[in-house]
């Protein structure tokens, strides 16, 4: 009786929006884009210009545009770090997905 | 009367090359990401129509969009830090180096964004149906991403010389 008093009620947007997304599967990948989506819009830009200012010109003594220049190459390098793990995250994710399915 | 190279050389233009050095790398580098990001967007969505689990992995051309942007972002902030007023010794010769820098960045990465975007939207929906083409698609995007790394490490030498 539950179940049917339930489904008459109009979804809410979110319903509508994401048909799907009270699937487990779909609502950790969401949850894995978003976290990742952050990791990487931030690690970038906050690496470049911590680095400079606390790393290179306060500890090292380097010159500004130095600092700038080698911040920048780390800022890179770290980039990639994340696209890195990025993709392995979402490998082992197509795993683990497989390994369910031949369980069931 | 012969021409006075030297004087010519310090010119109080010379400030204005760097500048659009540092512009044209930035500038060209987005237009190259958001063609990379928009057109694999295209592929993305109607593929995630029918299969939104695999959102993960079919993002992944538009972070490598993304990065083509934060190439050019670091290249126009080492370039803006380079360039100073004509009078503070800046001359004509390290305007055009940087003019030529921003160039190099902005253009191989307007290339690569291009790249990017057409490998992403074809790969993105192959994937979608065949999931043992994701580490080709990968192998591609990295390879196109690869030519915007190229630009920005000849933009770095050749702004930092």
């Amino acid at each position: 009786m539950a179940t049917t008093s339930s489904s008459s009620v109009p979804p809410s947007t979110m319903a509508t929006l994401f048909p799907n997304f009270r699937d487990q599967e779909v609502q950790s990948a969401v949850k894995n884009l978003l976290a990742y989506s952050l990791v990487i819009l931030i690690v970038p830009l906050a690496s470049m210009f911590l680095l400079k200012q606390y790393f290179f010109e306060a500890l090292l003594g380097f010159a500004s545009n130095d600092a700038l220049t080698y911040s920048a190459i780390i800022a890179v390098i770290l980039v990639h770090v994340v696209l890195g793990i990025w993709l392995l995250a979402a490998t082992k994710q197509e795993d683990r997905k497989k390994r369910e399915n031949k369980q069931d | 009367m012969s021409y006075d190279l030297e004087t010519a050389e310090r010119a109080a233009y010379a400030p204005f090359f760097g500048y659009m050095g540092a512009a044209s790398a930035q500038i060209f580098t987005v237009l190259g990401a958001a063609y990379g990001t928009a057109k694999s967007a295209v592929g993305i969505c109607s593929m995630g129509v029918m299969r939104p689990e695999l959102i993960m992995k079919s993002v992944i051309p538009v972070i490598m969009a993304g990065i083509i942007g934060i190439y050019g972002l670091v290249v126009a902030m080492v370039l803006k830090g380079k360039v100073t007023a004509a009078s503070q010794g800046y001359d004509l010769n390290k305007g055009f180096a940087h003019l030529a820098a921003g160039l190099t960045c902005g253009l191989c990465g307007l290339g690569a964004g291009y790249a990017i975007g057409i490998v992403g939207d074809a790969g993105v929906r192959g994937t979608a149906q065949q999931p043992r083409l994701f580490v080709g698609m990968i192998l591609i995007l990295i390879f196109s991403e690869v030519l915007g790394l190229y630009g920005m490490i000849v933009a770095l030498i050749l702004g930092t010389s």
